[in-house]
């Protein structure tokens, strides 16, 4: 654990890129459907959301447990949810978000398939792609955006592993344990920007940051922002909120007419011909 | 020792915690003042209630040996007979192989199998050693124009999915799988994920995780699965 996250280091949203601040807002979507996740309680909440010129065109989640198969993760459901022609034509134009690093499966698997671009919450300490040695974890054109509402995500996973395991065997009671909302581990931003300008680039406005905030963020290993407590749910059992549980359906559905408006310009061409 | 368990908890729900070996420090002073730069301090954070631990110095042979040391002793945890790894280790070596029956019978099936000709001749067999039940399955990338359609990702979801060999397994322990050539990161770690016990292929390739000189994604210590691997070259 690093005391250095306990230091709050919130420059508020002016200061961030206009990529940035899209990133985000993203993020806040995806960190609110984990919640919904969350409460379900079946699956790991691990949340994929999948962007076309700002607009979300798939959305999915660990689904190992509903479907009985190691390897449904969220990443792999949302390709396999992609028509053949849009992966050929336009892959490459997609920006995967998902709120834990993805895994060794997941990196290799984003390769191939052309996404150029990930961005992510909180590393993956179990399973991430960050854990394999440099020479195995070649150096591509795939930008990795990290740490975008981190401790949300961390404790969202936190939330998890203190709820009862519903597919275990014998219920292990967890009453006793408290969820932590003040360490968190340390982070390593020259994992995934080597130099201090391109970092800087990716998050900042360069018109309105400070350099020396911006420096001081990257080079001491630092969050960028406070946790948002409102994106996290810590009464999970709260009726009310069970009740207002609807983001999850409310994006499926956008995801569903984003599809159907998506293949009618090509049905009306072929009855031209 | 890794057969050794590091905590114990007595009758008064007082925890105990092996620190080190004692040929580690000379004497308790040097473990305090190892403790003391963590900022742990005696009395305060922890306190020596028992200088040295019995531990037995080899890892028992039976399970009975086991509890029966873990109760008298220390607790210990039961990995199975090392020896016996070792030797299941070796057993299926490139001079045996051909002597297995059951392996060349499998390797049988895939050089008489027949791939779509639109796809590249990558196989996969799946074996289930305990139903005797085998299932083949081909790369698939040109053919769907699907990227990550590879034979091994095809062929645990194709499993997976049926409910003959899912119904009552979440993942694939009682599989050996089989395949014409070494795997890809993606294909290595869903492997692991599925938690199958040994890999064996012919040909090696330059994307391939499980043959570099220092590193094989099979045998990673940071994961939870191990399994093992095996290259004998069966193709015809």
């Amino acid at each position: 654990m690093s005391n250095k996250c306990l230091k709050n280091y919130d420059l508020g949203n002016d200061v961030y890129s206009q990529s940035f601040l899209k990133h985000k807002q993203v993020m806040m979507t995806l960190t609110e459907i984990a919640q919904e996740v969350l409460i379900a309680g079946q699956e790991m909440p691990i949340i994929t959301l999948l962007t076309f010129k700002d607009e979300i065109i798939a959305l999915n989640y660990n689904k190992t447990n509903e479907n009985k198969n190691g390897i449904h993760h969220g990443e792999y459901l949302t390709f396999r949810s992609l028509p053949a022609e849009f992966i050929e034509k336009h892959i490459e134009e997609v920006t995967l978000y998902v709120n834990v690093e993805p895994c060794i499966m997941c990196e290799s698997m984003i390769q191939q398939m052309g996404v150029k671009q990930v961005v992510f919450g909180c590393e993956n300490e179990r399973f991430g792609a960050s854990l394999l040695p440099d020479k195995t974890n070649h150096a591509n054109n795939l930008q990795m955006i990290p740490y975008i509402l981190r401790k949300e995500s961390i404790i969202t996973l936190r939330q998890f592993y203190l709820q009862e395991n519903k597919n275990a065997p014998k219920t292990r009671r967890k009453e006793g344990r408290l969820l932590d909302l003040n360490e968190f581990p340390s982070l390593h931003w020259k994992s995934y920007f080597t130099c201090f300008e391109k970092f800087a680039s990716v998050v900042f406005d360069s018109k309105k940051i400070q350099l020396e905030d911006a420096k001081k963020i990257y080079f001491n290993d630092l969050d960028l922002e406070e946790i948002q407590m409102d994106l996290i749910k810590l009464k999970s059992s709260d009726a009310e909120y069970k009740e207002s549980k609807n983001l999850l359906d409310k994006i499926e559905t956008q995801v569903i007419e984003f599809w159907l408006s998506w293949k009618e310009p090509k049905k009306r061409k072929s009855i031209v011909k | 020792m890794s057969f050794v368990k590091r905590v114990k908890k007595d009758k008064n729900k007082k925890i105990y915690v092996l620190v080190c070996s004692k040929h580690l420090f000379k004497n308790n002073d040097q473990i305090v003042k190892k403790l003391a730069a963590f900022e742990l301090w005696e009395d305060k954070d922890y306190k020596f209630v028992e200088t040295f631990a019995l531990l037995p110095k080899v890892s028992p042979a039976t399970k009975d040996i086991c509890e029966k040391w873990s109760s008298s002793y220390w607790p210990l945890n039961w990995k199975g007979n090392n020896k016996e790894n070792q030797l299941r280790q070796i057993y299926l070596n490139d001079f045996q192989m051909p002597s297995l029956t059951k392996f060349n019978e499998l390797f049988d099936i895939l050089n008489c199998y027949k791939p779509n000709s639109k796809d590249e001749k990558i196989l996969t067999l799946f074996y289930n050693f305990q139903n005797n039940k085998v299932h083949v399955f081909q790369d698939q990338t040109r053919s769907t124009k699907f990227p990550i359609a590879h034979s091994i990702i095809n062929g645990i979801d194709a499993i997976c999915s049926s409910k003959e060999d899912a119904a009552n397994e979440y993942l694939l322990q009682n599989f050996y799988v089989i395949s014409t050539h070494e795997p890809c990161q993606m294909c290595a770690m869903a492997l692991i994920h599925s938690r199958i016990n040994l890999f064996l292929f012919a040909k090696s390739t330059p994307y391939g995780c499980l043959t570099n000189n220092d590193f094989c994604l099979a045998d990673f210590s940071k994961l939870n699965w191990k399994y093992q691997v095996l290259q004998y070259d069966f193709l015809k």
